[in-house]
Order: C-alpha cells, then sequence, then structure tokens
C-alpha cells in the first residue's frame, strides 16, 4: 500500500527533536547522530566523511543509470565561546550571520551538555535615550553561565565550545483542535522554533529514505557548515559524483506588511519556493521547468524565490569536478537565523508532495534542451 | 510552593501593569497561610496583615511595620491590526532590542502563542533598532480578519520566558522586577512563623509600579503603616554596568540618602551588623524609581527605607539574580521585624530636642 511522504508517521515530532536538537556549524554531531539512528534501517550503505557529512546511499530499482545526490545541511547559525572575563561572563564569536540585536536577552544552550546561559545587556535605565536606538555590537554580546570568575567559565565552557538557541518548536496561534494519530504533520497550522533552517530539509530527506525505492541510485546527504561558507557539501558531492543535485533548504520570508512595497523574497503559505538564481548559484533551466511543470500538473502551490537573496550548498555542488546541474527548493521560513524563525505546515506538505510527484521521473529533466 | 519554586511561578505567571490578576492569585495563594488577614483593594493591591503578640492578645499593636514589592510586569498591549500581524504599545520601559527573537502570549480570548522576529541578516544588515510603532507581533494570523477573531485591541501581551538555574545558584526569568523582592517578602513572613513579634506586619503587593509607582500610592494610604520598606530591585555589576552596578550574591543593597529615613536605616543596620547579615550600601540622592518614592510623602509623611535585590539585565526576559541574595533579604526583613518592640516607635522617630516639651512652644 502506498503511503505518501507527506502522511509519513511520527514526522511531527521528528520534526521537533531535529529544531530543538543544537547543532551549530561544526558541532553537528546530536543532529547527526539523530539523523543517522531515524535513517540507518533504510540505508544500503552510510557513512560519515571526513568533514563530518552523513551519506545514506539507497540502491534505485535499476530503471535509471543516474546518480541522484539529495542534500540538506545539518548546521545552524550560532556562536563559538571564544574567551572569557575575570567575572566568569563568556566572551563568543557568531558561526554564521548572526544580528547581534537578536542576541539580546536571549537564552543559550552552551555546550554538549546543554548548559543553560543567558545574554543579557546593559539594562534600558542606564542608556541615554539617543544609544536606545543603537544596534548591539557583537563585542557587546557575553553569554553568562552563571560562573564567577575566568578560570570557571573556561573550565566549564573552553574555548571553541559551541553555543545554540535555546527554544522549543511551537505553534503560534491556535495549536490544532485536534492533533493527528501517530505523529503526522498536522494540515495545517504555523510553527516557530530555532534551525528550521535546515532541519526541514533533513526532515524532507529522512522522508524521502523511508519512502519508497527510486528509479536511481539515491545518495542522500546530510551535509556540515554550510553556515559558515558551503564547507561540507564540495567534498560530499566531489566523492559521489551525481548526474543530478537536488538542494532542500529553508529560505528567507521576507513579507511583512511594509510602507513601501519591498520584494518579500518568498511568502509563508504559498508553497515551496525553487531557486531560479540566488547570491551564490543559477538553477539548471531544465531541472526549473521540470519542477515547475509537475508542480503545474498536480496543482500543489511552488512559488519562484524572487532572485538576488541568500545562497546555499547549491553553488558549492554545481562547482564540483566538471560540474552538476542543482536544483534547490525550499520551505519558506520569516525571521530565520533567528530562534524565532516560522513556517507554515502547509508549505512543508507541498514540499513533500511534490517531491513525491516529481522525484521518479527526474533525470528525464536532463534530456530537455537547456 | 516556597523559595526557588515560587520565584518560577512567579516569574513565568502574568500581570502587565494594570492587569495584574493571574500573579495577583498566586500570590494569594502563597501568603494566606502565613497572614491574619488579606484583602485586595480597589486598585488590585494586597494587603496582607500578620499580627503580632499584642493584636493576637486582642491589644492594640504597638505599631505596624509595612513590605512592600510590586507584582506588576512591563509588557505590551495590543494597539492595532496590519496583515493579520498586531501592532503594539509597550506598558513600562523597554529596550527595543531586547524584544527582538522573543516569544510572546497575547492574551486575547484565549492564550496565543506569538512572536517578535527581525528581518534575517540575508535582507538587512540590522543597523538600526526597529522603532515601538515598528515593531510587530506574529502570532500566525493571514489577515486582519482572522485577527479580529481572537484578539481585541488593548488585550495584554506578556513576554514568554523560561525560568532557568544557572551554575552557583544564580537564576535567570523575566518578571523578577519585582517578583524576587515578593518572594523575598513572603520569605520573611514564612520565617516569621518561627519568631515573635510584637508589631503587626502588613504586606502590600503593589501594582502598577511599572506606571508610576501607583499601587502603593493608594495602598500605603489604606495601610498608613508606622514604617515602611520598600523592596526593589537595583542594578547589578555586569558588562556594561562596571560603576554604577552591585556585585550579585553578597547581599541586599541598602539605600542612603535624603529620602530615605535615618533612624530607620541605622536600625535596619544594627539588625543586619547583630545577626551577620552581609549588606551593601548605595547612595541615592534623587528619585529612586521605586515604590519607596511613593511611600515616603503619603498622608504626613512614612518613615521609609529602600532594600534593593541586585539584579542583572533590568527589563528583559533574562533578569537574573544570586538566590542567596532572596534569603538574606528574607532574613534580614523577618529580623528587623521581630526586633521591633513597644519602644521601638518612638526610639525611631525624629524629635526635639529632649529639653523641649513635644507640642509645647513659647505661649
Amino acid at each position: 500500500m502506498h503511503n505518501p511522504l507527506n502522511q509519513q508517521e511520527g514526522l511531527y515530532p521528528l520534526l521537533k527533536t531535529l529544531s530543538e536538537l543544537p547543532g551549530v556549524s561544526g558541532a553537528e554531531g546530536p543532529v547527526r547522530d539523530q539523523i543517522a539512528l531515524e535513517v540507518h534501517a533504510y540505508a544500503d550503505k552510510i557513512w560519515v566523511d571526513a568533514l563530518g557529512n552523513l551519506i545514506v546511499f539507497k540502491k534505485g530499482n535499476g530503471s535509471s543509470a543516474k546518480r541522484v545526490a539529495v542534500m540538506a545541511h545539518m548546521d545552524e547559525v550560532g556562536l563559538v565561546v571564544s574567551g572569557a572575563n575575570d567575572k566568569g561572563f563568556l566572551k563568543i564569536e557568531s558561526a554564521g550571520g548572526i544580528i547581534p540585536n537578536i542576541l539580546v536577552a536571549q537564552r543559550m544552550k552552551v555546550g554538549p551538555d546543554g548548559l543553560p546561559g543567558i545574554i543579557g545587556y546593559k539594562p534600558v535605565h542606564l542608556q541615554p535615550r539617543e544609544e536606545r536606538s543603537k544596534s548591539a555590537k557583537m563585542d557587546e554580546i557575553f553569554v553568562d553561565i552563571g560562573a564567577k570568575t575566568k578560570d570557571e567559565a573556561l573550565d566549564k565552557a573552553p574555548l571553541g565550545t559551541a553555543i545554540s538557541f535555546d527554544r522549543e518548536m511551537k505553534f503560534v496561534g491556535e495549536p490544532p483542535a485536534v492533533m493527528p494519530e501517530a505523529g503526522r504533520l498536522p494540515e495545517a497550522g504555523r510553527l516557530t522554533g530555532k534551525a528550521f533552517d535546515d532541519r526541514l530539509g533533513c526532515l524532507a530527506i529522512i522522508a524521502l529514505l523511508r519512502g519508497e525505492r527510486l528509479p536511481y541510485d539515491l545518495y542522500a546527504v546530510f551535509t556540515v557548515q554550510e553556515e559558515v561558507g558551503l564547507r561540507g557539501a564540495p567534498t560530499a558531492a566531489w566523492a559521489i559524483q551525481p548526474d543530478i543535485a537536488l538542494i532542500l533548504e529553508s529560505t528567507v520570508a521576507d513579507d511583512l506588511p511594509r510602507e513601501e512595497d519591498l520584494s518579500p523574497t518568498t511568502r509563508l503559505g504559498q508553497g515551496p519556493a525553487i531557486t531560479v538564481s540566488d547570491r551564490a548559484s543559477i538553477a539548471d533551466p531544465r531541472l526549473l521547468r521540470y519542477f515547475l511543470a509537475k508542480a503545474e500538473a498536480a496543482r500543489i502551490p511552488l512559488q519562484i524565490k524572487q532572485p538576488g537573496v541568500g545562497g546555499t550548498d547549491g553553488r558549492a555542488v554545481q562547482l564540483t569536478r566538471a560540474g552538476v546541474p542543482v536544483a534547490i527548493l525550499a520551505v519558506p521560513s520569516r525571521y530565520i537565523h533567528s530562534p524565532v524563525s516560522l513556517i507554515d505546515l502547509r508549505d512543508v506538505h507541498s514540499l513533500l508532495r511534490l517531491l513525491e510527484v516529481a522525484l521518479p521521473d527526474m533525470p528525464t529533466a536532463l534530456q530537455m534542451k537547456r | 510552593m516556597q523559595g526557588k519554586a515560587l520565584l518560577k511561578e512567579l516569574s513565568q505567571s502574568f500581570g502587565i501593569s494594570g492587569r495584574e490578576r493571574p500573579v495577583r492569585e498566586i500570590i494569594i495563594a502563597a501568603v494566606e497561610p502565613l497572614v491574619d488577614e488579606i484583602q485586595v483593594d480597589a486598585m488590585g493591591n494586597i494587603i496582607a496583615v500578620r499580627h503580632g503578640e499584642a493584636s493576637l492578645q486582642g491589644d492594640e499593636p504597638p505599631g505596624r511595620l509595612l513590605l512592600t514589592a510590586h507584582m506588576d510586569e512591563i509588557g505590551l498591549i495590543v494597539s492595532g491590526f496590519w496583515q493579520g500581524f498586531l501592532r503594539v504599545h509597550n506598558v513600562g520601559g523597554f529596550d527595543r532590542k531586547t524584544l527582538l527573537g522573543q516569544e510572546v502570549i497575547v492574551h486575547g480570548r484565549k492564550p496565543l502563542h506569538g512572536v517578535i522576529g527581525l528581518r534575517p541578516p540575508h535582507v538587512s544588515k540590522g543597523e538600526n533598532v526597529p522603532e515601538m510603532k515598528d515593531i510587530l507581533v506574529d502570532a500566525g494570523f493571514s489577515s486582519d480578519e482572522e485577527a479580529r477573531a481572537l484578539v481585541h485591541i488593548g488585550d495584554p501581551i506578556t513576554l514568554d520566558a523560561t525560568f532557568l538555574e544557572l551554575l552557583n545558584d544564580k537564576v535567570a526569568g523575566k518578571a523578577f522586577d519585582d517578583r524576587a523582592c515578593i518572594t523575598a517578602i513572603i520569605e520573611a513572613l514564612r520565617l516569621l512563623q518561627g519568631y515573635k513579634h510584637q508589631w503587626d506586619i502588613v504586606f502590600l503587593a503593589a501594582v502598577q509600579e511599572e506606571v508610576g509607582l501607583k499601587g502603593s500610592t493608594t495602598g500605603g494610604y489604606a495601610v498608613n503603616p508606622d514604617l515602611g520598606i520598600a523592596l526593589d530591585v537595583g542594578f547589578a555589576e555586569q558588562p556594561g554596568v562596571e560603576k554604577r552596578g552591585f556585585p550579585a550574591g553578597e547581599g541586599p543593597v541598602l539605600a542612603i540618602g535624603p529620602q530615605f529615613h535615618t533612624p530607620l536605616t541605622d536600625a535596619l543596620q544594627d539588625v543586619a551588623r547583630q545577626w551577620g547579615i552581609s549588606y551593601r550600601k548605595e547612595v541615592i540622592t534623587g528619585r529612586s524609581g521605586t515604590d519607596a518614592w511613593a511611600l515616603q510623602i503619603i498622608r504626613s509623611g512614612i518613615p521609609t527605607a529602600l532594600v534593593a535585590l541586585s539584579l542583572l539585565n533590568m527589563h528583559s526576559v533574562v533578569e537574573a539574580i544570586q538566590w542567596q541574595d532572596v534569603e538574606a533579604t528574607a532574613r534580614w526583613m523577618a529580623l528587623f521585624a521581630s526586633n521591633l518592640t513597644a519602644e521601638s516607635k518612638k526610639a525611631l522617630s525624629l524629635s526635639l530636642p529632649a529639653e523641649i516639651e513635644e507640642g509645647g512652644g513659647h505661649a
């Protein structure tokens, strides 16, 4: 009996787990371990490469000789301990793009044991009026774990310790009156939490691996260090030598009302977004046309990401060896790179439905004219 | 519910200025077993009285000591709708940076979870802190119509934050200003169960401090105590607050200055020295920004002192204190209360030189 990807059991608690796990760039271990446990039963081969990418091979049913890589990154933006002051406050550097204002008054998890920490700031009462409108600077950001001295701070959180946002995934507004059985994804509703960029991509690939065998050999790649400069993807792609790479992401939805009519990049609730071009790469035109046609035929909402914003592992993969045709699909998220990113579950369903209808024949896209 | 667990519950409860009912109910439940009388006044203040030995015998108490702290917290209020997003006004003073990336609870027809986001670095350099008018609460609505079905203009919004225990008995959360001091007073009342005291001890849990010291103004009038001690938070030493702050964990801070009644502050210090309670002193010559400012000039004047708990990150959801400062404050207040005698009222009052008869004159 056919079980659609978006109706798989346990996807909702799995998304919550993936979102809440710490996995700052370079410290993706907890996420990698969790994903490996979720997928190893469906793998024909599973391994971790030199940089920490998790690669899962699932053999095709033989009707296509192509090799396809589907990729998502495990890492999230966060902080790294770079020192401590004499009063025991941790100094930090950011890993990935974070606006310092978002860090003010946040609670954080420090290190692999998730030691609680807070980021304070000079009280408003002590800021002269003109200072209140000034943005925080990274060198004003300290993480307070309660340590009393420099030694105690660096003993509990040595240099290089990763620090992630501490945030539970929750519904905004009203949660569904009745949650679906067996942990299936609710049909609608909006969720807030951290690291949807790109644990949503990871979730979609896990669903794919659990699903039916595809006509071609599938390499599912969960990459490291995307947020610090696309470090993990190129080495995995080099090893795999795919004919096609599909990048699954979560991308900017900048669709808040504003006085001027500015580009929203993507809008929540209008389906996943396919990239034509961003700051890092231009998508393969055949794959782009292929996905748009498949979505239209199956009446699945699919929006085109307005060009010029962001960059993904797609760039790194495209430039691997002699080049790889790449497509990028992403779930829109408001407030990404913050602990309150916000997604619409309908877009997750639409992505999974699109993968369901479009993936089996994807290699035929390469026969189209460019 | 007592001690740190009580602070946690109070911190995670709701009560922006003028809408304090949820936190008031928790305070009443916690304090009721410790007092002989309890009432809620017209403004929503809680006035709770623990009788001293004299009152228990049916006699007039030799004096009445007021301990007060405020229950309200800073928050937001819904001021309008825009394409499904909520526009807000602040109730109390915020650093707007502390609102970005936070979770909130919109107290609409039912409690609704929401967030305040920020445009990501991909499309914004984050050079400016948004003005209050540009801060939008996202509770997941797609249209104003959808929002208006559950939310009304004027509905309160509280920040949502988990209570955290850090290393070395440091704790963090929202609304420690001033619920850490509410906790300290309740713990003092608990300690007084084990001490004899002559005076009646009155606990005023005040409303609307953050919008202009309003609850203590009317509550202090109603109580009309012989001595008053306001407990509030002060600035702790932290990055950016090297000069003005006191190190958290080194005991409560006693305010010294013109508005603080000298015999009362002296008596507090005598008790602290006698019982080995460490404390610090801070000179404040102008507005303290606390309920002590209101209390001092109620009716014909109330001898008033101010005791402060050193707090990091004031007016944010990661306000932090050293728990031992709460315990020391509770012990100090309880010992001071139980040391008040039939003579204390006179001993702690400002008076004429001994050779002049009170009420006398040239005639």
